[in-house]
């Protein structure tokens, strides 16, 4: 914690001494240059550069870009504590929500006893740590609070405020008002301190209707359409610009029809505003493509000067066309705006990605062009939508181009300077880096590959099961000596992201371990296999004791447990899984297949282990193994038998077969 | 892609498909394909050789209708010998692949992306391509033969299909038109990865069948993906005739709305303030994440305004101050002049009084000056009391007499 004192003292020195010392520092300097140089050099002026202004925050940001991310590290946002490093997505969501949910608890405290916190400590008062003043009566308030609220976007306290005042406030208030209104939907945003809840939330696409009516809005538009004629086109614009953002958007084109009779101007954000509502008016992709032509002339009649919102508008109604006219339509876009003057922001690459790669269309590879472009510039948040490029490029290198060498380039321009913020919310970062990881893995040698693995995972990005799934894919689909050191790694990854109740994953890699990536004998992987396999016995042990029912056994995944603790010298284990699977027969899903059984068999013959040996053969007997007959002739062969375990043996396989190895036996 | 099915499904038809097979390994690794594609390639015909039987019920699914005409009881005689023979030549396939891995890392042309725009030098490559040529020209004819369908227009299907991608191979010049062009081959060889996938497919479970929902669907996805293979592909080749490769984003034709626009007559449009704050504010938090490090943090204290601006200004927040000179603070005793008497026990006071109010740094200069003339006010309503103690010489003037005298003047 930093714990900032203020202190505070004025400065009363009257004594110039600065300058004194200053000048006969000068003195003595350009005594000793007469001395030691030529007069030629004398005669130089001495350059004084000019004064840089430099922002409060200057000196930050440059200490800020000497630090750079370090992979190995915990975000900054976790507790440097081992117990508080989270491991998984859920961990990492779960702790970085529970910070905030102790900034909103301290809020929520000094709102309720805001008596308590009206000390002040600093000098000057830092308004964001004192309680919000609440005001009950016309005589605490004035116009210059409402206008403060409405600057910080307080929605429910600048209606408050103008109640009281009764709605005595000058024209413009009622503007500054009625702009806050249509803009917000009359709803409070999220506290812009509340930054984890903004990175973690997930945005709803859903598309629809969401303007609300509120009273007070309709009573300002109603005194403000009837002022002199600014102030009713700024009306007219606050109003259109509402109800086309949330997507009233047939009272929105009503309203647009009065304007032009009315011959109220619109100003080009306006316009943006309406073009995007074209997609909702119209249904063909003709109709939409006129309609927009239509608003575009109409604005250039009026004279209005368009902006990148217009270009980024225009794009958003293109990519609801059909493909047909879409990507013409959309190249006469780009090379009108940057005709005169507009170059495309990432939203509008965002746009043409949408438009160009298309899922059933042909493959198109304009993203290598768009990152040709992007390549070396300096990026700037030009609109809100910029943030989608990142998580759409890398899904179109992914699953339109299948290119790793443009998913790279790609990478490359997000990690180039201050690109990194553009990667939007925790959700778009997640997709980003899913789709990056699997074409990787789908393409570039598994050495190369687990390079960046260890990079990214786990501090950046927490491979999902998919992901997890397919890295088990390309481990079967390498020579086993790769896959094999991996193995016990990527168990104690799936250990540590909590896939363990991911019955696919489980499955894979335990039958990974046992068949493609079997060690030669006597490697001390046997040992690891083993260990990895018994944390998941004990996994799902836990689980049935706990009640819980996320994973259940099944007859594959329990004959691999066996077999690796088998291989890994782990004999008590094994017969522990073998008891567990003829003894527990109904909670197990299906049945080991005849390669594991055969190989557990043996290993109990060669320990000698009769019980077991038994309990294998009656299991394949009751399977309806032929093999079951083969065990039993070699235990029969190999082991002294009891008379009872004998005559076990019999009932198992019957009299016919043991007869006939007895009768062998005997010649 | 037609050509990956052949050889997947029918792969014990005939052992010059495996020769055929083995000229477009050859060719792939020659065309910019990266030695773990060549991996895979191999791993498949590993798989789909050593588990034909087995797979070739799930395979059957996917075949081409073109290769359901081929007639197969016809094949099917030469199955028998030709069994033998095709697990040699995989054998040898093999046994040449896994000596190649080095031929084939020199030659990888999947570049970093440092260097988008490397191109290797065309005319080594020109020339090994020229020798499988031949090769492969023979190699689709006998596949053509054995299928026993169309012949020529097998082979021409075949031969076309690989020709079209090694020539555009060579007429291309920058990286990224490349990736377009060879991107059926590299789909053809990405894709035959997907073929794995059934083959490794655990046994179902009966008893619980909602569980095991998650490998019927990946089946689902996988096969579904192989049948619309067929249907992709002609789109495919289509768009390459109508729309050459790239997006060609700058190309288009301009719609001269705004080009050809006065802009001069643009009325007088209201501006609306409170609208552009807060979309701003909105742009800005939409690139704002949880800081890094402590200096973003730090950062952002800073602009939330809970920090101390840098550079460090003792004075900040006092904006009020600002003009007043510091003489204004630090001479107070001007104040006195008028009304304090010159010497005495007042005078001593009031001096005390200055030099405390020089140093105080929490009152304005007004309020200062305020201070001092609330004694001289307070002097004055004892005046009478002074005079008769010799405090004071003369009477202190009241700031109410002086305001009365100045009115009678």
């Amino acid at each position: 914690m930093i714990t900032i004192f203020y202190f505070r003292t004025r400065r009363y020195d009257l004594a110039p001494r600065f300058g004194c010392t200053a000048r006969s520092l000068m003195m003595r300097l350009q005594s000793s240059l007469t001395t030691s140089t030529t007069s030629s050099q004398l005669t130089e002026e001495i350059q004084i550069p000019n004064r840089i202004e430099r922002g409060p925050t200057d000196i930050l940001k440059a200490l800020e870009s000497t630090i750079s991310r370090d992979p190995t590290a915990p975000h900054y946002k976790y507790h440097d504590d081992p117990y508080f490093i989270p491991q998984s997505n859920i961990t990492k969501r779960t702790y970085a929500l529970a910070q905030e949910a102790g900034r909103k608890a301290a809020l929520w405290i000094r709102e309720e006893h805001r008596d308590v916190f009206q000390h002040k400590l600093a000098d000057p008062p830092i308004e964001s740590f004192m309680p919000k003043p609440v005001y009950t009566d016309k005589s605490q308030v004035s116009e210059n609070t409402l206008l403060n609220v409405i600057k910080h976007g307080q929605v429910t306290e600048a209606i408050n405020i103008y109640k009281l005042l009764q709605g005595e406030v000058s024209t413009t208030s009622k503007q500054a008002l009625f702009e806050l209104l249509c803009y917000t939907n009359s709803k409070d945003p999220i506290n812009k301190d509340f930054i984890e809840e903004r990175w973690f939330r997930q945005v709803s696409s859903e598309v629809k209707n969401t303007w609300k009516n509120c009273l007070e809005a309709e009573e300002l538009f109603t005194f403000l359409k009837n002022q002199d004629e600014a102030t009713a086109a700024a009306a007219y614009n606050t109003l259109l610009r509402g109800l086309a953002k949330f997507l009233q958007t047939d009272k929105a084109w009503e309203l647009y029809q009065e304007c032009q009779n009315k011959k109220v101007p619109l100003n080009a954000e306006t316009y943006n505003y309406i073009i995007q509502t074209v997609q909702f008016l119209k249904d063909g992709s003709l109709e939409k493509k006129q309609l927009l032509q239509t608003i575009l002339m109409d604005m250039a009649a009026q004279g209005v000067q368009p902006n990148i919102g217009t270009l980024n508008a225009s794009l958003k109604v293109v990519s609801s066309l059909s493909q047909n006219f879409a990507k013409d339509l959309a190249r006469s876009l780009i090379t009108e705006f940057t005709t005169i003057g507009i170059e495309p922001s990432l939203a509008s690459y965002y746009y043409v990605l949408r438009i160009f790669c298309q899922e059933k269309g042909p493959t198109n590879n304009v993203l290598s062009e768009i990152i040709q472009e992007l390549e070396g510039k300096e990026l700037k948040v030009q609109d809100p939508m910029d943030t989608f490029f990142f998580m759409t490029a890398m899904d179109v290198a992914k699953n339109h181009l299948h290119d790793a060498v443009v998913a790279e380039r790609l990478h490359g321009l997000l990690l180039a300077k201050d690109n990194y913020k553009f990667i939007g919310d925790s959700y778009k970062e997640s997709v980003y880096f899913r789709h990056y990881m699997s074409i990787l893995v789908e393409t570039e040698p598994l050495e190369d590959f687990m390079k960046i693995y260890h990079t990214l995972v786990p501090n950046i990005y927490i491979p999902e099961p998919s992901v997890m799934a397919s890295i088990l894919y390309a481990v079967e689909g390498n020579p086993p000596e790769i896959g094999r050191e991996l193995l016990p790694q990527f168990f104690s990854h799936m250990v540590m992201f909590d896939q363990l109740e991911r019955r696919n994953l489980v499955t894979h890699i335990l039958e990974l371990m046992r068949v493609h990536c079997r060690p030669p004998p006597n490697s001390p992987l046997h040992a690891q296999y083993a260990e990895s396999a018994w944390a998941l016995w004990n996994f799902i042990q836990n689980q049935r004791e706990n009640k819980l029912r996320k994973l259940q056994w099944t007859g594959d995944m329990l004959g691999n447990v066996a077999v690796l603790s088998l291989r890994g010298d782990q004999f008590d284990r094994m017969l522990q899984a073998i008891s567990f699977l003829t003894k527990d027969q109904t909670s197990v899903i299906g049945t080991p297949n005849i390669e594991q059984i055969d190989e557990l068999c043996n290993a109990c013959i060669e320990q000698g282990h009769i019980a077991g040996a038994l309990a294998i053969i009656q299991y394949a007997a009751e399977l309806g193994h032929q093999e079951a007959s083969l065990m039993a002739r070699k235990v029969y062969n190999t082991l002294p038998l009891t008379p009872s375990q004998e005559d076990k043996l019999v009932s198992l396989v019957g009299k016919e077969v043991l007869k006939i190895q007895l009768s062998v036996n005997k010649e | 892609m037609n050509l990956l099915n052949y050889c997947t499904v029918n792969l014990n038809l005939s052992t010059s498909i495996i020769e055929f097979f083995y000229s477009i390994l050859n060719i792939v690794a020659y065309s910019a394909v990266s030695s773990q594609r060549l991996h895979t390639s191999v791993k498949l015909l590993e798989s789909s050789g050593s588990s034909s039987s087995s797979s070739s019920d799930s395979d059957s699914d996917n075949e081409q209708p073109k290769t359901k005409t081929a007639p197969v009881e016809t094949a099917k005689k030469t199955i028998e010998e030709s069994q033998q023979d095709t697990t040699d030549m995989l054998n040898n396939l093999l046994l040449s692949m896994t000596q190649k891995p080095k031929i084939s890392k020199t030659i990888d042309v999947s570049p970093k992306i440092k260097k988008p725009k490397a191109v290797k030098d065309v005319a080594p490559r020109q020339t090994k391509t020229d020798d499988y040529e031949g090769e492969l020209i023979g190699a689709a004819k006998k596949v053509a033969e054995s299928l026993q369908g169309d012949r020529e227009k097998t082979e021409a299907e075949l031969l076309g299909k690989l020709l079209q991608s090694t020539s555009t191979d060579e007429s291309s010049e920058g990286k990224s038109e490349k990736i377009d062009e060879s991107i059926s081959l590299n789909d053809l060889i990405a894709r035959m990865k997907v073929d794995r996938t059934p083959r490794k497919m655990p046994q179902m479970f009966s008893r619980d069948v909602s569980r095991s929902t998650s490998y019927t669907n990946k089946m689902q996805s996988v096969s579904s993906e192989l049948r619309n293979l067929h249907k992709k592909r002609e789109p495919f080749r289509f768009s390459r005739k109508m729309q050459p490769e790239g997006g060609n984003l700058r190309a288009g034709e301009p719609m001269n709305i705004f080009i050809n626009a006065a802009s001069s007559l643009a009325p007088e449009v209201p501006q609306l303030s409170t609208w552009e704050i807060l979309a701003e504010e909105d742009k800005k938090l939409s690139i704002t994440h949880p800081p890094e490090n402590i200096f973003q943090e730090l950062i952002l204290w800073t602009e939330q305004r809970k920090l101390w601006k840098f550079p460090i200004d003792n004075e900040q927040g006092l904006e009020e101050e600002q003009n007043v000179h510091f003489s204004e603070h630090v001479f107070t005793q001007r104040h006195l002049e008028g009304w304090c008497p010159k010497k005495g026990p007042i005078r001593h006071f009031m001096e005390l009084v200055c030099v405390g109010l020089s140093k105080n740094p929490y009152l304005t200069a007004e309020e200062k000056k305020n201070h001092v003339l609330w004694y001289k006010d307070y002097f004055a309503s004892k005046q009478e009391l002074l005079l008769e103690l010799n405090a004071i010489q003369g009477p202190i003037p009241t700031s109410s007499s002086e305001e009365n005298q100045i009115e009678s003047q």
